[in-house]
């Protein structure tokens, strides 16, 4: 009662239900973002350490572009631009619903063209992120240890999936799983292009309700709990890697 | 079996071999020494060609190393390495360390490569640490995987590179006798060490080098009898009076 007189009454059921609903959905874009842009991360990340001559300053000026730029600007543009470049038959297919029958009787519901975008967008720029953490990864295995592997007869190729690329993914780890972290706040942006996920859910109980205090605060709740989840993830890895760490003296 | 004609490397216009001219005969111990900077890591570096150079040859095994038509992973397999800072794989069991490069360059079964990698390991007397990672052994032991790993690939010849000079005192003579065994045993050996103990015992010849340039290349008994060049009396009256 102490808590009610401080934060007002409770949010009914159904709009609890609203925000849960909201915050599925959150967890469903960022997984899938998490498991995209980790992909794409990682072959722009191969481009950028290629020596390959287009590849390099290809990839560069790819991570420069989408960093550089702020997201809810680039969600925007595909949201509002992309269908212009799109032709009409494809947008009125993209907007109209769709079932796709998977078999056994079961039918899946195409995703809606907010949510496509909003996994769209925040894909491509969660991979220029995600790319110069592997990168960074990458060229922070010393190179002795690419010559330790070369010595032993070992192809470019072998040396760089046996020797560098699980060192590479170790060291960039931590600031890998705090990109993670930043696709799922970020993930609240694509509220502005019309996705229902957990920021768009608690203006829509706010604007019901008046419950303005309740309804962000479970919101913020929520981030905090996923959030922490990451964390408690990463420091369980790191823990459990503690004896394969560095070999050379300093 | 190894055989360095007047080789010489640049980085941009700073020359960092000239004209280095040796030749290591099948079971032959050399050792090549100098003060830091002379070039002594970076002339080993280019018999395996994980350096490359400009000029000259290099011929291990009748392999032209700097031919650009050479399958260098294949001339390396046959040639092992131990660095300065071992350079195990630290994401790797020490076993697996052994087994890596067995299984994947020589195409060797599972089985076979651990049975090589603990009969290696038994023989530098580390076979009770085969299942821990790199980083739970000391820098002497870590030092020892990594002679054991580079017989593992049943090599031809051993290229030392400076593989004592980052262990602690009490840990150098452990990495001393393995390689002291392997000499006895007619491994041909090229070794950048300034363990004069070491090469008393049991090298052939001593190389000497001064920027870049091979300086005295002298049998044992004669180098440490009486250096023809002062330079080379310099250097030894200073790390062997003190």
């Amino acid at each position: 009662m102490i808590l009610s007189s401080l934060f007002g009454e409770p949010l009914a059921g159904k709009y609890v239900l609203w925000l849960v609903d909201g915050l599925g959905m959150t967890l469903l874009v960022s997984a899938i973002v998490v498991v995209l842009s980790t992909l794409l991360g990682f072959l722009l990340a191969l481009g950028r350490t290629s020596t390959l001559r287009p590849l390099s300053p290809m990839s560069a000026a790819y991570i420069a572009f989408f960093r550089n730029t702020p997201l809810l600007v680039q969600l925007f543009f595909w949201y509002f631009g992309l269908p212009g470049l799109l032709p009409e038959a494809a947008m009125l297919w993209l907007n109209s619903p769709h079932l796709t029958a998977i078999g056994g009787g079961i039918e899946l519901h195409w995703p809606s063209f907010e949510f496509l975008i909003a996994t769209l967008g925040l894909t491509l720029y969660s991979a220029a992120f995600v790319a110069e953490e592997i990168r960074s990864g990458i060229t922070g295995v010393p190179l002795p240890q690419r010559q330790a592997a070369q010595a032993l007869g070992m192809t470019h190729w072998q040396v760089f999936v046996h020797v560098v690329l699980p060192q590479a993914l170790r060291l960039a780890l931590p600031p890998l799983l705090g990109q993670y972290m930043n696709i799922v706040k970020n993930s609240s942006l694509a509220m502005a292009i019309g996705l229902v996920e957990l920021s768009y859910a608690s203006r829509q109980v706010e604007s019901e309700t008046f419950k303005t205090f309740q309804a962000f605060a479970i919101a913020t709740l929520f981030y905090i709990l996923v959030i922490a989840l990451i964390e408690a993830f990463g420091q369980w890895l790191s823990r459990r890697q503690r004896v394969r760490g560095r070999t050379r003296p300093a | 079996m190894i055989s360095i004609r007047q080789v010489s490397k640049w980085y941009g216009s700073f020359q960092v071999l000239g004209e280095c001219t040796t030749d290591i005969r099948k079971g032959e111990v050399i050792v090549v020494c100098g003060p830091s900077g002379s070039g002594k890591s970076t002339l080993i570096k280019c018999v395996n060609g994980l350096e490359p150079f400009q000029e000259g040859e290099i011929v291990v095994d009748g392999i032209p190393v700097g031919d650009p038509k050479t399958h260098l992973p294949t001339l390396r397999s046959r040639i092992g390495m131990v660095f300065q800072l071992f350079e195990l794989f630290p994401h790797l069991r020490i076993i697996d360390n052994l087994t890596l490069a067995q299984i994947k360059v020589l195409g060797r079964s599972r089985d076979e490569a651990n049975a090589k990698g603990l009969q290696l390991l038994d023989r530098v007397g580390l076979k009770a640490h085969a299942n821990k990672y790199p980083g739970e052994l000391s820098g002497g032991q870590q030092q020892r995987v990594a002679i054991a790993r580079a017989l593992s690939m049943d090599p031809i010849a051993m290229l030392f590179d400076e593989p004592t000079s980052a262990l602690d005192p009490e840990m150098i003579n452990e990495v001393l006798d393995v390689m002291v065994e392997l000499a006895q045993e007619g491994m041909t050996m090229m070794c950048v060490t300034h363990e004069m103990g070491f090469a008393r015992k049991v090298a052939h010849r001593v190389i000497f080098m001064d920027q870049g340039r091979i300086v005295e290349d002298a049998p044992k008994d004669e180098f440490f009898g009486k250096p023809r060049s002062q330079r080379a009396q310099q250097f030894l009256s200073k790390i062997l009076h003190h």
